[in-house]
């Protein structure tokens, strides 16, 4: 992977190399921000154009690390098959820009955070949750909370609820004692 | 246009007050056809927001009525719910763009799906792509209690809270039924042992007080006997015969009730060992009756820990817990009532302890239990630890990562060792003053007891008999709170079983049901919609007429649905809408017992029982006569291998078929089937895993197998794919080719990429295998 650190590999050279689609599929391009504008359709669908060269009226942007590097290394998309290029460093977007990709990445990425955990009341091998999440306010039913909650060394917990919604903790250690107290008995 | 007549009750009741907002805007409509609540507003947060479609368009508004999205529905030419990471979206195709519409969690994306699946086929049909109008059959899939609301696990689990535990008790007993005379027996031996344990104190206190204190000394307190019979002993002379005799007594009891543990324990193991595999039996017979849906559901390792683990614990506990709580029980209740009759006032003192006992104790069991658990996850993820480097340990050297692996174990082991160090040092912190508490009521005993013998009011024997009963008193008392855990874990594990027992098997043999003794072979995909998930369909709108004896071969990328088609002929499944006819009967109402049995499959992985070489082609048919047998075989190009083995047909199979090699136990498999006869043959993925060789005898075998059968045949290698009359090629769900080789190809379409990209393959390998010679 040495010679990756070359941030853009020229759309010309790609190009050259596009004889079969399989081939091509093991080049990847690091896209360079300052080419990069996005923008909303009069409709709200967020739309990429890199300058000089194209415009993807609907791109679809994916992290590639989620949980152990949110913030970089950004994925842009076409569509579901068909990756544009990946994003190393979102910061050196413009603000405008960085918002606009922040807004998609968070459509895109909706589980919850819990920050707080007011209390789990168990009945019945059925826990109710009743946390605070960036995203408000929310009681969820967990059951059984061994199979619900998945630890990933060394901290972080996803808790599953019976919806199929999933909930993250990044770090258990760092949430307040009381909070901490609710859940530590099944950790 | 004119849609379906939608009924909006299914779905969610809008608010009036929202309806009211729509009609005061200027954008006119006749009526609200439905509207979707989504539990996620489009900023992100969790919220209130509503997708409303009327006769002319799609709305989106806020909880209060704001308009944030009108769409005229005819500009709509495309629908879909996206996935996205724990949520979803409801994404429009407009001729304005694309318009990421509406936000929702998952606990919504049934709804949703639903929307989007039924609103693209009406799309569909308006405008020409499909020639039927869907039909509105949405299904609640929240799977919650009727009663009390409660979410369960599936549409078979029994609710936890209304399935009272007592309930659950009731229904071990009725296990019982068939031993009545032993269960009553069982239960006179508790009664009998708990009252002769009472016995022996009782001597004691005779012994003490009658024969010892009085003729050491002048005992002033005790004109005449304690009792009728400490007067019948006092009157025996000379004293050393009335001591022998009260031994004797003594030990005559302790040898009855040593005969009756004896009795009793023998009857407890004979009485719940019958029990539990009386349960275990009927689980079993259950779980083969039962629809595949309820394996999906369940890994393997679920279902087998079911008849298991579930009834060994269930076992256990019936064997000890049982007996132990009854004749706990028992005692705590006699020996209680025998402490009041002695002297009641005492036995108020020995009250006091008791609430710091059981509030104290079932503290003290909680707290150590959760360490406890909490110290085994850890063990076990160290067992995970060790388990992975071990069976990796050539990946280990070869990329020489010992030591990382060794620095991995040692982290896991020293969180081990640590934890389970806090549970060990809570448990010796808390177990002495929990025995302290308990041995606190002698000590009362022993002071106002002591007091009461100086001051006249009571013998010294009263006083040993009362302190005795009190040992026996406090030990059941010391283990409730566990015994009660222990219990109501093995109601738990009774639940899961009888939660088995509860679900809804298939009708394998119902005489409602259209019989079709002798299948002819038609098979009729009509508009046939599917999903494992119905929001989350498989394949969509499948449209396919298979003529009687024709073979179908299905091609497609992995994952498009080629097996989930063979799952559903089967029967395996039941389409979420349209239709699979089978000789023009709906294959909903077809005799299960006639479709199976005419159904005959060979898979990639064939699974051969363990037993002999001839019993595995007899299988199905296990009246199959020697020659049948033979046949079969030699149909199956199987014959030949199986003459080499030393055994012949009586070779044993092995675990798996593991001693044969892949190509010989397709082979078998294939006999299997012969034998079996079916007139719809399925072949999934039947000479992938074979060599050149092999795979041309196979195919031998199977050209003769197909004769005169409606044959399904997946394959990824192409070329095994021949023979077929017609290809059906599947993308995504949808059939999008269909016809011979030959038309396919002329079509240049994804068959023919399909094609392509295979014989590009095929050509880099014999590249390849040129190079390598």
């Amino acid at each position: 992977m040495q010679n990756n650190n070359e941030q853009k590999v020229p759309s010309g050279s790609l190009s050259a190399n596009t004889e079969s689609p399989e081939q091509s599929n093991y080049i990847h391009r690091y896209l360079d921000a300052s080419q990069l504008t996005f923008t909303r359709s009069p409709v709200g669908t967020a739309q990429l154009e890199i300058h000089n060269e194209v415009c993807h009226i609907r791109v679809i942007v994916r992290r590639l690390m989620p949980l152990s590097n949110p913030d970089q290394y950004i994925s842009l998309a076409a569509n579901e098959d068909t990756e544009i290029g990946i994003l190393k460093d979102p910061s050196e977007l413009t603000p405008e820009n960085r918002k606009i990709l922040f807004e998609e990445l968070d459509k895109r990425y909706f589980t919850p955070t819990i920050k707080k955990i007011y209390r789990v009341k168990e009945q019945f091998g059925i826990h109710e949750w009743e946390v605070k999440t960036e995203r408000g306010r929310v009681k969820f039913m967990v059951r059984g909370l061994n199979q619900n909650i998945k630890q990933i060394p060394p901290a972080r917990l996803f808790v599953t609820d019976v919806k199929g919604n999933r909930y993250d903790i990044p770090d258990y250690r760092e949430l307040d004692a009381k909070s901490f107290h609710q859940i530590q008995r099944h950790l | 246009m004119s849609t379906a007549e939608t009924p909006t009750g299914t779905l969610d009741e809008l608010p009036e007050s929202i309806e009211n907002t729509l009609n005061t805007l200027d954008i006119k409509f006749n009526h609200i056809r439905f509207a979707v609540k989504s539990d996620v507003i489009s900023a992100g947060t969790f919220g209130e927001e509503w997708f409303i479609l009327t006769d002319a368009a799609i709305f989106t508004v806020t909880g209060v009525g704001d308009v944030i999205h009108y769409i005229p529905y005819e500009t709509v030419f495309g629908i879909r719910a996206e996935m996205v990471v724990d949520a979803g979206l409801l994404v429009l195709e407009t001729h304005e763009g694309t318009v990421d519409l509406i936000r929702y969690s998952n606990g919504c994306a049934a709804k949703f799906g639903f929307v989007a699946r039924f609103l693209g086929d009406e799309i569909a049909f308006r405008d020409g792509e499909r020639d039927e109008e869907p039909i509105w059959d949405y299904k609640v899939e929240e799977h919650s209690c009727k009663t009390c609301g409660l979410p369960l696990a599936d549409e078979y689990s029994p609710c936890p809270s209304c399935t009272k535990k007592h309930r659950v008790m009731l229904r071990i007993l009725t296990y019982m039924q068939p031993y009545k005379g032993r269960t009553l027996l069982f239960i006179l031996f508790v009664i009998a042992s708990t009252l002769i344990s009472l016995i022996p104190p009782y001597f004691i206190r005779i012994l003490v007080d009658d024969i010892l204190l009085l003729n050491i000394a002048d005992n002033p307190t005790t004109d005449g006997g304690t009792t009728w019979l400490g007067d019948t002993f006092r009157s025996i002379q000379p004293v050393a015969l009335a001591l022998s005799i009260a031994v004797g007594a003594l030990l005559t009891t302790h040898i009855i009730s040593t005969l009756l543990m004896i009795l009793h324990s023998r009857l407890t193991a004979w009485l719940t060992l019958r029990i539990a595999a009386n349960i275990r039996e009927h689980v079993y017979e259950h779980l083969h009756n039962l629809s595949i849906r309820f394996f999906d559901k369940r890994t393997t390792g679920t279902v087998i820990s079911h008849i298991t683990e579930d009834s060994e614990r269930l076992q256990d506990f019936l064997l000890e817990g049982l007996s132990f709580i009854g004749r706990d029980v028992f005692l705590l209740f006699g020996i209680g009532i025998m402490l009041f009759l002695m002297n009641w006032q005492l036995a108020f003192f020995v009250l006091i302890p008791i609430p710091i006992i059981i509030i104290g104790g079932g503290w003290f069991w909680r707290k150590v239990r959760s360490l406890w658990h909490r110290a085994w996850r850890r063990r076990s993820k160290l067992f995970d630890v060790v388990n992975d480097s071990v069976s990796g340990i050539r990946v280990v050297r070869a990329f020489g990562r010992q030591n990382s692996e060794v620095s991995r174990f040692g982290e896991a082991n020293i969180d081990a060792r640590d934890f389970e160090t806090k549970a060990e040092m809570v448990w010796a912190t808390y177990y002495p003053p929990l025995m302290f508490a308990v041995n606190f009521g002698s000590l009362i005993v022993w002071y106002v007891g002591g007091f009461n013998i100086l001051g006249g009011s009571m013998t010294f024997g009263l006083l040993i008999m009362f302190n005795t009963y009190l040992t026996m008193f406090y030990g059941p008392l010391r283990y409730i709170s566990p015994l009660i855990n222990w219990a109501s874990r093995s109601m738990t594990a009774a639940e899961r079983l009888f939660e088995v027992i509860d679900s809804q098997p298939e009708q394998y043999d119902d005489g409602n049901l259209i019989a079709l003794p002798n299948i002819i072979g038609e098979v009729k995909f009509h508009n046939m919609t599917f999903g494992y998930d119905s929001h989350k369909p498989v394949l969509k709108d499948i449209n396919l007429h298979v003529k009687p004896g024709e073979m179908i071969g299905l091609v497609g990328h992995s994952g498009a649905g080629k097996s989930t088609l063979i799952n559903l002929i089967c029967r395996f499944y039941s389409p979420d809408s349209g239709r699979l006819e089978i000789d023009g009967e709906d294959i909903k109402q077809i005799n299960l017992k006639d479709l199976r049995r005419q159904i005959g499959v060979v898979l990639q992985e064939p699974y051969l029982f363990s037993g002999t070489i001839a019993e595995n082609i007899a299988y199905a048919n296990p009246d199959s006569s020697m020659e049948e047998i033979i046949t079969a075989a030699k149909a199956a190009n199987a014959h030949d291998f199986i003459l080499k083995f030393p055994d012949g047909y009586d070779a044993e199979v092995g675990e798996r078929g593991g001693s044969l090699s892949g190509g010989e136990r397709q082979r078998i498999s294939i006999a299997r089937a012969i034998l079996h006869n079916p007139r719809i043959l399925i072949l999934d993925e039947a000479t992938s895993s074979v060599d050149v060789e092999t795979e041309k005898q196979i195919q031998q075998a199977i050209d003769r197998l197909v004769k005169n059968r409606t044959t399904f045949a997946i394959a990824h290698r192409l070329s095994t794919l021949r023979n077929a009359d017609r290809l059906f090629v599947i993308e995504k769900g949808r059939g999008v080719e269909c016809g011979s080789h030959e038309e396919l190809m002329e079509k240049k379409g994804i068959y023919y990429k399909l094609v392509e990209t295979q014989r590009d393959a095929a050509n880099v390998r014999a590249e390849a295998q040129i190079v390598e010679r």
